[in-house]
């Protein structure tokens, strides 16, 4: 499916930046990560050929070895086996911080390592419609990729629930979703993300958080207007803070435990600190699961 | 070390600091307007989210309490008296100047260099200049004080007991100037030899310590240069005492106007009219009536000469002492010691602004989460 894309102005500019970000920040995170921490599942055998030292093992033919007395690696066609979809939360809770260029940093390297290693990559967000860039592989595509990424604002009122419905509705094969979200209506985003578990797909939930958001680190009474809902609440955070940072701990516990139980890929990242160690440690951990 | 006020009513002020707790406490919040992600998690803490603050912001409220009472403790101008202030009050000087006959304006000058504060004291007496510069240094701020007689002392002028009355710790020292005295001159004295008023020319020498007199020649004068007059009662007594008080001699040096001393109760409307009257009170004594009568001769006469005899340098060494310990009584003065507590105050203005700014300036979505790698 062909798509076309008209960028703005405005758009190519926060593109560039966003570019710039990528790839300072996939060359980081491709330090000691030599082999891709994405797998695929239907790759195609092509020929053998003599076995070189450094071949992986695992694609040592050990029959054609007991047959013949030589070693044969098998090689495959070098095909998209694998299409990966970014799921980005772009409702009006992720405007606070900058969890928002968090989410989206984070889609674009990932997008980026995703197509660099030659397989396909798509990025689904829905507010009042649907913003969907098709998993495709190519280095064109991750242009399109990242100026959709660009275009994103975290001012839609769908839940992510409804972009994960979407995405089982529009996900014909298995691949690999990675959601991108701060989860806040976890009750319905979870069950949605263990249905595409349960559906074959390989799914990593990516929590964007603030510091802020966490601690409750607000000095002095304010009235606090929900992002979202815009129901207000007036609150003296120096009273109200232990028993905030309590619950959302154990709501966090809570979350981690329920996605980790159904073997779904859980990364918390905090905004404001270092993107690249955590994404590095989170993808060799993941490549060493494998 | 101890601490002395300058301006203790001052203190008063920190009863101020009851003004920013009332404040803290009284005053209503600053509800902010703040969006957030979610509430799910405050509705957990509503309830204590509507209980009265205690003391919320307390570095704030400890910051303007601070604020108050280092400002008026400032205000009250405090001086700490340390060792060390104590050893500068005793090293600088307080310098009174007696300037006497012969003391220019360079020497006085001169005097006063060096000097924490410094006057210049001229008076007839000696006596009443120590008595100015006792008044003067009661005056000063804390320091070693100091009298010093710049000019020609001649004998008579000074004596013991005028120094008696100078306290023990306020030092004493002379610098002796030079005068132009003649060595040697001729005085005109008025006297009456044989019922006959003359004019004794007399030769006076100055020596180092001694005046040698010698009369010379004797010229006849006028008889009515000089006369007395008197109620008729008195008048046998008036002309006695001038009779006497001539026969003593005194110095003369106008011999171009007539002089008529006139007693209380005289008729001096028939005087002729280029003649200078002497009023005085009829003496009390008979005994004294002389002396009074040579006393306003000798104030209307003026001799130019005075003794040229001055006060030995051994006299002089023997009445000088150093300056004591400066006066416990003295006046505490600002020392500049205010400004420590204004920079404090200042500090405090700036530590309260940032603080005030920090609590204020957190809308939360605006914090500096930009770095994301």
């Amino acid at each position: 499916m062909s798509r076309s894309h008209v960028v703005t102005s405005t758009e190519l500019q926060s593109l560039r930046d966003l570019e710039l970000m990528t790839k300072t920040t996939v060359e980081g995170v491709r330090q000691g990560l030599h082999r891709s921490p994405f797998h695929g599942y239907s790759a195609e055998f092509s020929q053998y050929r003599h076995y070189r030292p450094g071949d992986d093992l695992k694609y040592v033919d050990w029959k054609a070895f007991a047959r013949t007395d030589r070693i044969y690696t098998r090689q495959f066609r070098e095909t998209t086996n694998l299409a990966a979809l970014f799921v980005v939360d772009i409702s009006k809770s992720m405007d606070f911080g900058s969890k928002f260029v968090l989410a989206r940093t984070v889609a674009a390297v990932l997008g980026t390592l995703v197509l660099d290693q030659g397989d396909a990559a798509g990025m689904l967000a829905v507010d009042e419609r649907a913003h969907l860039v098709p998993s495709r592989s190519g280095r064109h595509h991750l242009r399109v990729l990242l100026s959709e990424l660009a275009s994103l604002a975290p001012a839609g009122s769908a839940p992510i629930a409804a972009a994960l419905r979407r995405a089982a509705a529009l996900l014909k094969r298995r691949g690999l979703v990675i959601v991108l979200s701060d989860l806040y209506e976890d009750e319905d985003a979870i069950g949605q993300v263990r249905r595409l578990a349960r559906m074959g797909h390989d799914v990593i939930v990516i929590h964007t958080l603030s510091r802020h958001e966490m601690t409750l680190e607000v000095g002095g009474a304010a009235q606090f207007v929900d992002l979202e809902s815009g129901s207000r609440m007036t609150v003296q955070p120096s009273a109200a803070r232990e028993s905030y940072v309590a619950a959302f701990q154990q709501w966090l516990q809570s979350v981690e435990q329920q996605l980790r139980r159904d073997g779904i890929g859980y990364l918390r990242l905090i905004a404001g600190e270092p993107l690249e160690p955590a994404l590095r440690r989170f993808l060799v951990e993941r490549r060493g699961m494998s | 070390m101890s601490i002395f006020w300058t301006a203790p009513a001052a203190l008063i002020g920190l009863a101020a600091v009851a003004l920013p707790i009332a404040v803290h406490l009284l005053a209503r919040q600053n509800i902010r307007t703040l969006p957030y992600p979610s509430l799910r998690f405050l509705r957990q803490t509503q309830l204590a989210a509507l209980r009265r603050r205690v003391v919320e912001d307390a570095a704030l409220l400890l910051c303007r309490v601070a604020i108050v009472a280092v400002a008026a403790l400032a205000l009250a101008g405090p001086v700490f008296q340390t060792a060390a202030r104590q050893a500068e009050y005793a090293g600088r000087v307080s310098r009174a100047i007696v300037a006497r006959e012969g003391a220019s304006r360079e020497a006085m000058a001169r005097s006063a260099e060096g000097a924490f504060r410094s006057t210049i004291i001229a008076r007839g007496t000696m006596a009443d200049a120590f008595a100015d510069a006792t008044r003067w240094f009661d005056e000063q701020p804390p320091s070693a004080r100091e009298i010093v007689i710049l000019g020609a002392l001649r004998r008579g002028a000074l004596y013991d007991v005028d120094l008696s009355f100078v306290p023990r710790d306020i030092g004493i020292r002379f610098v002796p100037q030079t005068v132009d005295t003649p060595s040697t001159a001729v005085v005109p004295i008025l006297s009456r030899r044989n019922g006959s008023l003359v004019v004794i020319s007399r030769e006076v020498r100055a020596g180092v310590d001694a005046t040698q007199v010698t009369d010379g020649a004797v010229g006849t004068i006028s008889p009515d240069l000089v006369r007395i007059i008197a109620r008729a009662g008195d008048t046998a007594l008036a002309e006695a005492a001038l009779a006497a008080a001539l026969d003593a001699g005194v110095p003369w040096s106008n011999f171009n106007q007539r002089i008529v001393v006139a007693w209380e109760g005289a008729d001096t409307t028939a005087l002729a009219p280029n003649t200078r009257v002497i009023p005085m009170p009829v003496p009390a004594s008979t005994q004294s009536a002389a002396d009074e009568v040579r006393e306003r001769l000798l104030a209307a006469s003026r001799p130019r000469f005075r003794e040229p005899i001055l006060i030995s340098a051994e006299q002089l060494e023997a009445w000088t002492r150093s300056p004591g310990a400066p006066s416990p009584r003295a006046p505490i003065a600002d020392e500049g010691d205010r400004r420590w507590l204004w920079s404090a105050v200042l500090a405090l203005l700036i530590m309260e602004w940032r603080i005030r700014r920090a609590t204020a300036a957190q809308p939360a979505n605006q914090v500096g989460e930009a770095r994301v790698a």
